[in-house]
């Protein structure tokens, strides 16, 4: 990435977690990666002051406590946070999960396969994509 | 796109349309390109019934009439529109531009390189990229 | 009050005058009584007195005696001014001195008659009391009633034993009614005289209080008014100090009127440079990017002519079309450099605490210097307190640029710190080409670059930013360069960055 920031992934399947964490190293992302297991967290995580904030966030949908749709709406809320792009990262391919992310402001809704090396593809071009674009302070 | 669907280009440069177009036809990508000349006009233009939803908008900032920023505003308060991903492709790296762009849910914000040939090469990420994610009918 | 010590004073008066008139007229009654008495008395011894029980030397001038004495108090009414006591010693003496004589003048048994007569008088004058004239009377009525016994011999007509009989009780009531009556008026005299008296001294009582009253009330107008002057006084003072005071406040005030009037000029002077800074930025910054656009024009359709008319086109056409891609590449980069030089130095960025070391390892690391050329960084680079991306930019260019004007096979850069008293200073020592000393000033001016314009990568830029980011942190930046030898570019800042941060670090 262009950013020196590090990425936010809002995971609760520790395996996906890994997964990424491989992906990077592969890839040779040098951007540190902070996990946290759901919604809430996240937010509270967002808003305390004591940190730099992310230059991207990777989003699951399913997740205990809050889901990935309602942290899109308490994110999409604060004037801080909803400069962030999101791009959801999950299994779920409903076309319903697609178009209430793209309300809420999704930049990116990618599915997560099994396969290791599509997942590979897909982070790659998240990287590339992201590098090329301009960021939000 | 797993869709076929059109692009919208919201541009006024000439030379800015036919390098679209022209790396459009260099990439080979399939995609038709619908090139509205301002805000005013698109919003015109998808409102009409009769119109296909596009699968992305590319977006420039500075045109007459409307500028990108209002164009962003108004568009994201509609909502049958609002989750057309919407990416920024201008000449304008100002820090405002660009915190304000993605303070409106954008979906990426690039600069418009020099050259031809690296400006096909931007063309040919953001295709790469959107053709990875899921888009909403 | 004056109303009833007057009232008083004339009740006494009026009393008094009363008695007084009623007195002199009893006085008066009394001497005619008298001195008819004494008229009969003589006119009853001329008629009825033998002369040989008499004696006549005496008599006679007895009886002109008591005459001239009736006179005298019929006559005579000065005495009544003082009348008790001169009156009652004279009266008693002249009875006194009447009895004797009547006793002796008409002798004892002959004429019990005469001394009837001086009874009368007696009995007549004004001191004695109703009780003690009616006790006399008795009396003597019982000497005369045995003197009629005794001289039994010597028939008494009827007629004279009746008139002697009833001239006792008479004359004896007469006197006393009389005596009562003066001695009643000198009483009532004597009261309201006391009672005069009383009232006066209690009006001079009352006048002695009132005139005190007055004296103090007087005395208490005098206070009054002093402390009326006194309240004058202090009013006109406090006036006169307000007044000062007001003076004073006003002058006060207009000093902070003035006061806060500088003040707002020097805000509006701050805030109108702010402005005129921001224009200036924006100005930079609308005027690269409206340049940008027609430049990209040219430079793709310069592209695409080359690529879509290959064929057509000769060898010596698409070298001109080279060279306009070139100059457009050029242009771009001035455009580029015109933004980084007015973007320099505006980071929000807060100053911190940088190992200065560190940083220039950074950059070396950044700019990856190609292996012809040692690079020695010095160890006594020192901690600074300031804006990590611009100290950075500011190495970076004096680095870049020392590499970029590398002409030597064995090139050197050095990069340290001098201390000197009041701080030091920064320099980037390279052997490189030189300046010549008529560019030397001139070098960190906007697009000032040694090499030819043609042929360099760089915009000369550079060392213009370089400046801009010193200056703007209050340091100054020069350079000491020989031609063909090398350059040594060197930067001071102020104590406030340098600050008292020595290179203490764990090596």
């Amino acid at each position: 990435m262009r950013s020196k920031k590090p990425i936010l992934l809002i995971e609760d399947d520790l395996i996906d977690v890994m997964t990424v964490n491989r992906v990077f190293d592969e890839l040779n992302i040098k951007n540190d990666i902070i996990h946290k297991q759901n919604g809430e967290e996240a937010i509270k995580y967002l808003q305390s002051n004591n940190h730099e904030s992310p230059c991207i966030i990777l989003l699951d949908l399913n997740m205990p406590v809050m889901n990935g749709i309602e942290f899109l709406e308490e994110a999409k809320n604060d004037d801080e946070l909803k400069k962030i792009p999101v791009i959801v990262l999950t299994t779920s391919n409903d076309e319903r999960d697609v178009a209430e992310s793209y309300e809420l402001g999704a930049a990116g809704y990618m599915i997560k396969t099994a396969e290791y090396r599509d997942f590979v593809s897909t982070i790659k071009e998240i990287e590339s994509y992201w590098t090329l674009s301009e960021l939000p302070d | 796109m797993q869709t076929k669907r059109p692009f919208i280009l919201i541009e006024d440069d000439e030379v800015d349309i036919l390098s679209v177009m022209r790396a459009f036809k260099e990439l080979n990508i399939p995609n038709k390109i619908e090139v509205v000349k301002n805000g005013q006009e698109a919003l015109e233009y998808l409102e009409n019934v009769k119109t296909i939803k596009p699968s992305l908008i590319l977006l420039d900032l500075n045109m007459p009439k409307m500028n990108g920023i209002e164009f962003l505003k108004q568009i994201k308060a509609n909502d049958k529109l609002k989750s057309i991903p919407i990416v920024v492709l201008t000449t304008s790296s100002n820090n405002v531009d660009i915190n304000k762009s993605f303070e409106n849910s954008v979906a990426g914000y690039i600069v418009k390189p020099m050259d031809f040939t690296s400006f096909k090469e931007v063309i040919r990420k953001v295709y790469d990229y959107w053709q990875t994610c899921e888009l909403p009918d | 009050m004056s109303q009833d010590r007057s009232d008083i004073s004339d009740d006494n008066q009026f009393k008094g005058e009363v008695a007084k008139e009623k007195l002199i007229a009893a006085e008066g009654h009394i001497s005619a009584v008298r001195l008819i008495l004494v008229i009969i008395n003589i006119l009853v011894y001329l008629l009825f007195v033998t002369p040989e029980n008499a004696t006549p030397w005496l008599a006679y001038p007895m009886m002109t005696f008591s005459l001239v004495y009736s006179l005298y108090y019929v006559f005579y009414r000065p005495y009544l001014r003082y009348p008790s006591l001169l009156n009652s010693y004279f009266t008693t003496l002249t009875d006194g001195a009447f009895i004797v004589g009547w006793i002796v003048a008409t002798g004892i048994s002959e004429s019990p008659f005469y001394l009837l007569w001086c009874l009368s008088i007696v009995a007549v004058s004004q001191r004695y009391s109703f009780s003690e004239t009616m006790l006399i009377s008795v009396i003597f009525a019982a000497t005369d009633l045995t003197l009629i016994n005794i001289d039994i011999d010597a028939p008494v007509p009827r007629a004279e034993l009746a008139v002697r009989v009833l001239y006792i009780p008479i004359t004896g009531l007469l006197g006393a009614y009389f005596s009562s009556e003066i001695s009643g008026q000198i009483r009532d005299k004597l009261k309201t005289q006391e009672s005069e008296t009383k009232a006066r001294k209690a009006e001079k009582q009352a006048r002695g209080l009132l005139d005190d009253l007055n004296e103090q009330i007087a005395e208490k107008i005098k206070a009054e008014k002093e402390l009326l002057k006194m309240q004058k006084t202090l009013e006109d003072k406090v006036r006169e100090r307000t007044v000062d005071l007001e003076e004073v406040n006003k002058e006060l005030k207009k000093e902070i009127t003035a006061k806060e009037k500088i003040e707002n000029e020097q805000q509006k002077t701050l805030e109108k440079l702010e402005e005129i800074n921001k224009e200036l930025e924006s100005f930079a910054y609308v005027t690269s990017h409206d340049l940008k656009a027609p430049l990209r024009g040219i430079s793709t359709l310069s592209d695409w002519l080359y690529n879509d008319y290959a064929d057509k086109l000769g060898d010596d056409a698409k070298e001109k079309l080279g060279l306009i891609k070139k100059r457009t590449q050029r242009m771009n980069e001035l455009i580029e450099g015109i933004l980084e030089y007015s973007k320099a130095g505006k980071t929000k960025e807060n100053p911190r605490k940088i190992d200065t070391l560190q940083l220039i390892n950074e950059v070396l690391g950044l700019l990856n210097p190609p292996e012809h050329i040692a690079i020695k960084v010095n160890e006594n680079l020192p901690f600074v307190f300031a804006n990590q991306t611009q100290m950075l930019q500011i190495f970076e260019n004096l680095i870049s640029n020392s590499i970029k004007y590398m002409d030597k096979e064995k090139g050197k850069i050095e990069i340290g710190f001098n201390e000197e008293n009041d701080g030091g200073y920064f320099y980037v020592k390279d052997n490189g080409v030189g300046i010549p000393i008529k560019n030397q000033e001139k070098i960190f001016d906007m697009f000032q670059t040694l090499a030819s314009q043609k042929s360099t990568e760089s915009t000369g830029i550079g060392l213009a930013v370089a400046r801009k980011l010193v200056n703007g942190m209050g340091g100054k930046i020069w350079v000491e360069s020989k031609p063909k030898e090398g350059s040594t570019f060197m930067f001071k800042l102020p104590k406030t960055i340098l600050g008292h941060h020595k290179h203490i670090r764990n090596t």
